[in-house]
Parts: structure tokens; C-alpha cells; sequence
């Protein structure tokens, strides 16, 4: 097979306007929904019941509106508040799924009271009909899901948030990671919003599962910057961007590809019960792939662009020459001691001047980190360390 | 091939092997028993203490797909108030206290609090109003206490607020509350019944393959509060026993006043004192004792100061009845026959057929007596066995089309290596649903889910590696310097993407509740294999193909000669 993206020269990051406005796109229509229609809350954060029934005869597809308009008709001679809908595979419907309203006290006892009513209207309708699921979650206990559920999404967010900026030695590489991420549930949940698929508690684990999922490929690409950074591949940092996003383009979709396989297979042949469970992981799992290459990285090149000109302006400001030569600035760090560094720092990390004097014209294109690292202190890793600790004792002051 | 390379190769053989043992139970030292019936298979063959079997896959599958209910009980939390009422002092008959009483009562209807129980006390001197009533969580019980202040203050403005205490039960108790659920389940005979206490007050109980969730369930809730109660000596005493009626199968005690006119159950158990509660009752005492010869009895023992009180009660009270109220229902009334030490046994009247049932029935309550606090349902699910099975099929036939597919493009994509990958795919199959026997993991429908999404994720590692090797091959390193380069340097980013996995993967466990909890442990299990095998297996396997003869052919890597950089 060929590789696509080999030897490809697009500039990926030069529209990175346009890949955010998608973003938009994409988030916003959801959102609305989401605020004028609402959502399509499970009996998980709202409490209350949900029998299932299983229909002796099929429905098709073209009869359905027919059957659940009787279903109605039926269940409100019983005076109870109830939602119904059916459920099977395309062919057609072989379940029918009846909500019930929440009850504020002994929840358990109120379902099974209103359970036997609506069996017992239902199957004079629905001949042969037989119960096959019955679950009631009280409200004291809804309450403890969705907080879970939040808490749950804010966990793994933020320990994906730390983990990727302590191993990446700066917050913008774990916060643009943070960023993709939440776009990934955003989009998620506009989706949901649009489609009205319900949202429950095996919604949030698909999206936290996305969530684990979707930085695989963000870690991916980051992994290559900061690789091609030290290799000093690209002139600036737009453009080491933008060539480790082309280099790594085919296992980033790949990766996700192969996932893609399985989660549709499911979604046709799966059957009912995880179908929206599928559906998120899907839509979840593509975003995702999106957002690694055209949120995640873009959003890197503006947040160190902005740092770029705001110390070339404190330079500015300071009477200093903007254009100081980085390798000197950041060897003089090391021997002379703390106190001047916060200014030079910023400048190392942009790496708008060739990476290559800072090391001592040791990072020759075959020397791969290991060796430059090997090198001795005056490798990038090294000076930022000391970067870091000497802004760490700034902070103090 | 060299040694050490070897030595691995048999490692992970051995390895593949016990896993498949482990799961298909081909081969046991002890009987293997059928996990739904709980009666031993028939070996087809014995060799010494071996016995051979049919293989069949013997993961533990879970209540959405055997069928059964899923219960969460919570322990009821009640709010104390107390309030002092000066306007209330002067003294009184009990009329007018029971009047009093009345209009306090009145005063505060559960609608207007928000609650649905609600108990009002008055003290002796009537100048302290108790009121219970169950609250949701703390902040309720602050709105509550609000309300219920307000409203006797309307009528009692000098009522002053004493106390507000929140009642809940604690760990020990809950975990009483495990023991007694679990003595009682298992009375019913269901298999692998899993009770486990979720502080501060809830407990999981999930029942596969029940037959009839509704009695399960009425059965476990059942018994909240136990009393044993003395029958006054005007409705019964020595000869003068209560008649017992069977009405719908259940015990009923009618008894009759001084003029022989019937009076009603609930009046006789409200007039008659309490002797002792269920929470004197040593929990798990009450057993059925029969005996050839001997009636059969059901024993119970007490625990604490109530053995004392109990023996002198009965001293002096031998040939009065003792009424045994379980929720306001009388299960028995025997009559004291001897003065009982702290240790009893209630007997006749189980000899007759299906007496033996009924013994055991009161044992069961008894011992169930002892939980202390009201249980409210929270959460309940039922499922039916056929939903599972339909959707087992469903998703192992979706699980293997989507592997074949992930198969095959590894093959299509990376030729060579994929193939490899391939090969440690199907390995890490069977090692991981040797990992989830290994550490007992029940198989729920959202963890077969787990299990098909992690074989789309294993080959990540691999892809992640290969996409690596093609570079480094390209730069024109030796195929042997070319992967280890490329297995070191994808490293880092592998190892990353998934700690971030398994994070979220906890995260989820800790969080999620039945189903959820079986989704993310098959993740986190499935991720960590799959480490194992995209890295280790693969990377074994690239050493010995580095070895032999085709490693001189580079199109096998996916590579073209003149991409090659001299």
C-alpha cells in the first residue's frame, strides 16, 4: 500500500483559522440544540423508570408511528406520566421501551405498582407482549450518578491535563491537549444533542473512554514536535509543526482507523443495547483524531507565537536588541547563576532562532536525542530544566 | 537465533498455553461444576488426580447477560429535631397530651416538610416535641429542620430549636447489614449472589439468573424492624391463646378481649410493650433445629443487656404470649414456656406439613430481624436472560468480523510486520481473557465492548512502531539498527497515550457503578496486555525475522529500495 501523506508539502498550519471555524461549526449548532431543546436525559440522571418489553410480532419500520400512537392512547387511560418508544434493528422493532416519571419517595414500590397497569393496558394492544427488562433509579440515587458522571469527566481530564504537562515540562503542551480534549466532548455532546440519543451513564463512559483515546493521537504528534524541535526540522516552530503533523499523518489515522474497523462492525452487528454506546465512541473517536491534528497542535503554534511577540516586546521595552542570539543568552544562563534567566527563557523555548547554536552546533540532523542528550548540559532538555528551575526561583522573589 | 531470543519465544508460548487452559478449563484437578446449576460436569477422561474436559469458555458473565436483577439498597437516613415548647408545661392528663400530640401532628403534614415519614414524640411533661423524619442527605435535612421550625412556630411562638442530628448507619452497621442480606440470599438458593456494601450507606445486591425478581426483592427488604412484644394477659394468657387463621398462605393471629369479642391485631401489638428489637437479636443465631422425636424448633439468642432483661421478663412472665412483630406484622406468638436466659427456642405448631418451611421461613426473618435500619430500593435492575443472550451473540459475531478486518489491513498496510502483529493480536486474545479470569472479572456487556475496543487499540502500539521502523529503514540503517531504533524511539509515545488510557481507565472504575465498573476493568486490563504483546511479543518476533533470510527483502517491510537514503 502506499503511503499517502509521504512527501506531501501542505501547509497545515498556515490555515489553522479554518481548521478551528470547522471546530466551530461543529460545536455550536450542537449547542444550541442543547440549549433551546435540551437533552435527552436516561433514567440515570433523571430518576424514575424504564420497562422493556418484548414484542411477540415485529414492527416495521413504516408502522411504527401507528404502534406507538396506540401504545399512547393505551397508557393514558392508565393516568400514568410515561414516555414510550421502541427499540430493535432497522429491519424493525421488537421492543417497546416505556419511561416512567420519577417518584420523589419509594421509588421501587411506585414502578411496580404502575408497572402491572401498564402491562395490563398495553397487552390487549400488543398481543403477546412480554416484560424483559424493568429499571427504576430513585432520584436520591440519579443525583449521585450525575455527580459521579461530572466528577468522573473531570478526573480524567485533569489527570490527562497533568500527566501530558509533566511529561512534556510545560503547561501549553498538556493545556492544548486539555483543549482538543474538550472539544472532543463538546462536539460529543452537540451530537447527542442533535441526534437526541439519551445520555446516561454508559455515555459518560464512552466519553471518557474518547477522552483516553483521543490523546493517544494528540501524544503521538507531540512526541514528533518535541523530537523534530531537537532535531531542528523546520525553521520555526509553525513549521516544525507542520512537518512532524505530516510525518506522523499516517499513523494518526491509522490508529484510529483500526478502532474505527471494530467500533463499526459493532455498531452494525452489535445489536441494540450498546448502539448509542457505539455510535459515541465513533463519533467521539473521529473527532478526536481532528482535533489531535487540527486543534491540538494549531493552538500550540498560537500559543507560542503570542509568547514570541510578547518578549520580543518586553525585550523591546527593556532597550534590549529583540534579535539576542539565543545560544549565548542561554549558555550564560548556566554560569551565571539565576537572576537574568526569566528573560532569556521564553526566548529558548520559541525557538524562532535555530535550536542548533544553542547546543553547539551538536544537533546535526542523524544525531538522534539520545546522543544530544548525551552530549552533555548543554543540550535543549538540559537548558530548559534550568530554565524552569531558575523561573520556579523567580516565582519566589 | 540467539538464546535469549528463545528463551522468550518459550516464555510467551508457555504463557499463550496457560491462558488458554485457564479459560477453556480443559483440564482440572477438582470437579468442574456447572456455574448455573452448581452440580459437577462429568469428566470425559481421568488420568491420576487430572481430569479432562470438554473445553467451554469459563469466563463468569454478568447480569446483563445471564439475566437477573441488579439492586442498590440504601440504608434510610433520618433527621432528629427537637424543640422545646414552654407553652406546652402545664400539666395534663393523657388525654390531653394524646390531644396535644394530635395537633402537633396536625400541624406538620409530610407534604409541606417534603418527607414521606414522619414520627412526632411528645415527652412526659409535653414541654419537648421530637420530631423524626427521613431526609435525602444533609442539606435536606437543614431545609427540613427550617420547615418544620416555622411551622410550630406559627402556633408555638415561643418554641425554641434544641437539636438537629442527622441519623445514618455506620460502617459496621452496613456491614451487618452485607451479612444479614448474604445469610438471607443464600437461604433462597441463588448462585454467585454478590453483595457488597458502597459507603456510607448503600448495598449492591445482584442476583443472576433469579426466576422471580419480585419475591427476591420483597424478601429482601422485607424485614426492617423486629420486635418482641408482650401480649397483654386480657387478650391472651396461659390457655387463652391467640386463634390462628392461614390467610394467602401467610400466619394470622386474631385474638379476643375479656367479653370474647374479637379486637384488632394492630390494636393488641400497639398496646402490647416492647421486650426486645431485632438489634438485640445475635445476628445469624436463629437456626431451625429438627430432631427425630422432637418438635421442631427455631432457636434465636440475644445479645448485650437484653439477655438480662429478656431472662426477667420471662421470670416473671412464664404462660404469657409473646408476640414476634416483624414491620408491624405479627409472625408469631408463642407462649413463654420457662424463664429464657438470653437463649431461646420457639416450637410447635411446625410439625404439621409444611411446617418445616415455615420454621425456616421465621428463622430466616428472625435473623434478617437484626438489621437495624430501613432499607429503601435506590436503584433496580432487571434483565432477562434472553436480552443477554441475544446481544452476546451479537457482539462476539461483531467482535471477530472487526478483528478479521483489523487483521487484515494490518497485513494490506505494513506487510511483514503486519503480519507479525497479526499473529500477536490473536495471542493477545487469549492472554487477555486470561488476565480477566485471572483476577475474577465478571464479563458484562459493556466489557465485551471493552475487550472488542482494546483489539482496535493493540495494534496502535504496532502501528506506532512500524510507522517508525519504515523512517528508520529509510534513513539507511541496517533492518537490525532499524528496529531496535525504531521499538526505542516510539517508546516514549506509547508508553504516554497509554498511561493516559489506563488513567481515564481508573478513573472510570472508581466512578462508575455495575456494568461501567466491568467496562473499565476490561479496558485497563486490555490496555496493559496489549502493551505486553504490541511491544514485547512484536518486538520478539522482529528479532527473529531481523535474523533470517527475509530481512534482505525490504518491499516486505513496506519499503521501496529507492526510497533508501545512502
Amino acid at each position: 500500500m502506499v503511503d499517502l501523506f509521504r512527501g506531501r508539502k501542505w501547509d497545515l498550519v498556515h490555515l489553522r483559522n479554518l481548521w478551528f471555524a470547522i471546530s466551530l461549526l461543529f460545536i455550536l449548532p450542537g449547542l444550541v440544540f442543547w440549549v433551546t431543546r435540551g437533552m435527552n436525559y436516561g433514567i440515570d440522571f433523571t430518576g424514575g423508570g424504564l420497562i422493556t418489553y418484548k414484542l411477540a410480532q415485529p414492527i416495521s419500520r413504516g408502522e411504527e408511528m401507528t404502534a406507538l400512537a396506540k401504545a399512547r392512547d393505551a397508557l393514558k387511560k392508565t393516568g400514568i406520566d410515561t414516555r414510550v418508544q421502541t427499540a430493535g434493528t432497522s429491519a424493525g422493532s421488537d421492543q417497546l421501551l416505556v419511561r416512567t416519571r420519577r417518584a420523589e419517595h419509594n421509588a421501587n414500590e411506585a414502578l411496580s405498582q404502575q408497572e402491572k397497569a401498564i402491562e395490563g393496558a398495553l397487552a390487549p394492544v400488543f398481543p403477546g407482549i412480554r416484560r424483559v427488562g424493568l429499571d427504576m433509579v430513585s432520584p436520591v440515587m440519579s443525583r449521585d450518578l450525575l455527580k459521579n458522571a461530572v466528577w468522573s469527566v473531570v478526573a480524567g481530564m485533569g489527570f490527562i491535563l497533568l500527566w501530558v504537562w509533566a511529561r512534556y515540562h510545560g503547561w501549553q503542551w498538556g493545556s492544548t491537549a486539555l483543549v482538543a480534549l474538550t472539544h472532543d466532548v463538546l462536539v460529543l455532546i452537540g451530537v447527542f444533542a442533535m441526534t437526541y440519543r439519551e445520555i446516561n451513564s454508559p455515555f459518560v463512559a464512552a466519553a471518557l473512554t474518547v477522552v483516553g483515546f483521543s490523546v493517544h493521537d494528540t501524544i503521538i504528534i507531540y512526541d514528533r514536535i518535541r523530537e523534530n524541535l531537537r532535531l531542528r526540522k523546520g525553521s520555526t516552530f509553525a513549521e516544525t509543526v507542520n512537518t512532524s503533523l505530516l510525518e506522523t499523518m499516517a499513523r494518526s489515522l491509522n490508529t484510529v482507523l483500526t478502532v474505527e474497523f471494530v467500533l463499526t462492525a459493532m455498531y452494525f452487528l452489535g445489536g441494540a443495547s450498546l448502539r448509542d454506546f457505539t455510535f459515541a465512541m465513533i463519533v467521539g473517536v473521529t473527532v478526536g483524531a481532528y482535533s489531535s491534528i487540527f486543534n491540538a497542535s494549531q493552538l500550540m503554534v498560537v500559543l507560542k507565537n503570542r509568547e514570541e511577540r510578547r518578549v520580543a516586546q518586553r525585550r523591546a521595552l527593556a532597550g534590549r536588541p529583540a534579535a539576542a542570539p539565543a545560544a549565548r543568552t542561554v549558555r550564560s544562563a548556566g554560569e551565571r547563576g539565576a537572576r537574568q534567566l526569566p528573560q532569556a527563557a521564553p526566548k529558548r523555548l520559541s525557538v524562532s532562532e535555530p535550536a542548533a547554536e544553542a547546543v553547539g552546533g551538536r544537533a546535526a540532523a542523524d544525531a538522534s536525542p539520545e546522543e544530544a542528550e548525551a552530549a552533555g548540559e548543554r543540550t535543549p532538555r538540559d537548558a530548559r530544566k534550568k530554565v524552569k528551575a531558575a523561573r520556579k526561583r523567580k516565582k519566589r522573589f | 537465533m540467539q538464546a535469549r531470543t528463545r528463551w522468550w519465544l518459550i516464555g510467551v508460548i508457555a504463557l499463550v498455553i496457560a491462558a488458554l487452559i485457564g479459560v477453556l478449563e480443559p483440564v482440572k484437578l477438582r470437579d468442574r461444576r456447572d456455574p448455573d446449576t452448581g452440580r459437577p460436569v462429568k469428566a470425559l477422561k481421568q488420568v491420576g488426580p487430572l481430569r479432562f474436559y470438554k473445553p467451554h469458555i469459563g469466563l463468569t458473565l454478568g447480569l446483563d447477560l445471564r439475566g437477573g436483577i441488579h439492586l442498590v439498597l440504601q440504608a434510610q437516613r433520618e433527621g432528629v429535631f427537637e424543640f422545646s415548647a414552654p407553652e406546652l408545661s402545664e400539666p395534663r392528663n393523657e388525654s390531653q397530651q394524646a390531644e396535644t400530640w394530635e395537633r402537633i401532628v396536625n400541624l406538620l403534614p409530610m407534604d409541606n416538610i417534603g418527607t414521606d415519614k414522619r414520627e412526632v414524640d411528645l415527652d412526659r411533661e409535653g414541654t419537648r416535641i421530637r420530631v423524626r423524619t427521613r431526609v435525602r442527605d444533609r442539606a435536606d435535612m437543614q431545609r427540613q429542620g427550617k420547615i418544620i421550625a416555622d411551622l410550630l412556630t406559627a402556633q408555638f411562638p415561643k418554641i425554641e430549636t434544641k437539636e438537629e442530628t442527622m441519623q445514618s448507619v455506620s460502617g459496621s452497621d452496613l456491614t451487618s447489614i452485607v451479612r444479614i442480606l448474604d445469610n438471607r440470599i443464600n437461604a433462597f438458593g441463588v448462585a454467585e449472589p454478590v453483595i457488597q456494601s458502597q459507603l456510607p450507606d448503600r448495598v449492591i445486591v445482584e442476583l443472576p439468573g433469579i426466576k422471580d425478581p419480585e419475591k427476591a426483592k420483597e424478601m429482601i427488604k422485607k424485614t426492617a424492624v423486629l420486635q418482641f412484644r408482650a401480649v397483654p394477659r386480657k387478650y391472651a394468657y396461659g390457655d387463652k391463646g391467640p386463634a390462628v387463621t392461614k390467610v394467602e398462605g401467610q400466619d394470622v393471629y386474631t385474638f379476643a378481649d375479656a367479653a370474647s369479642k374479637e379486637v384488632p391485631t394492630s390494636k393488641v401489638i400497639d398496646e402490647s410493650p416492647i421486650v426486645a428489637t431485632g438489634r438485640d437479636l445475635k445476628p445469624g443465631s436463629s437456626r431451625v433445629v429438627s430432631v427425630p422425636g422432637q418438635p421442631t424448633a427455631v432457636t434465636f439468642s440475644l445479645v448485650g443487656n437484653a439477655r438480662k432483661d429478656f431472662e426477667n421478663f420471662t421470670r416473671g412472665n412464664v404462660r404469657a404470649f409473646l408476640a414476634v412483630v416483624l414491620d408491624g406484622r405479627m409472625i408469631s406468638c408463642p407462649i413463654i414456656k420457662s424463664t429464657i436466659p438470653g437463649e431461646g427456642v420457639i416450637e410447635g405448631g411446625f410439625d404439621r406439613p409444611g411446617g418445616l418451611e415455615e420454621a425456616r421461613d421465621l428463622s430466616i426473618l428472625l435473623n434478617a430481624g437484626a438489621l437495624p435500619f430501613d432499607l429503601e430500593y435506590v436503584e433496580n435492575r432487571t434483565i432477562s436472560p434472553e436480552l443477554g443472550e441475544d446481544a452476546l451473540h451479537k457482539s462476539l459475531m461483531a467482535g471477530l468480523v472487526g478483528m478479521a478486518v483489523v487483521l487484515v489491513f494490518m497485513v494490506a498496510y505494513y506487510r511483514l510486520p503486519g503480519l507479525l502483529a497479526d499473529v500477536a493480536l490473536v495471542m493477545y486474545c487469549f492472554l487477555l481473557m486470561g488476565a480477566i479470569k485471572l483476577v475474577n472479572q465478571v464479563l458484562t456487556l459493556p466489557g465485551i465492548l471493552a475487550v472488542i475496543i482494546s483489539i482496535g487499540m493493540a495494534v496502535d502500539a504496532n502501528i506506532i512502531i512500524f510507522e517508525r521502523l519504515k523512517e528508520e529503514i529509510r534513513t539507511g540503517k541496517t533492518l537490525r539498527s532499524a528496529v531496535e531504533a525504531a521499538f526505542k524511539r516510539a517508546w516514549t509515545a506509547i508508553l504516554d497515550s497509554n498511561v493516559c488510557s489506563i488513567g481515564t481507565g481508573i478513573v472510570l472504575f472508581y466512578f462508575g457503578t455495575g456494568p461501567i465498573k466491568g467496562f473499565a476493568v476490561a479496558l485497563i486490563i486490555g490496555v496493559a496486555v496489549s502493551l505486553f504483546t504490541a511491544v514485547t511479543v512484536t518486538r520478539l518476533f522482529m528479532n527473529m525475522t531481523v535474523d533470517s533470510r527475509l530481512a534482505g527483502n525490504l518491499a516486505l517491510f513496506g519499503v521501496s529500495p529507492q526510497e533508501v537514503q545512502e
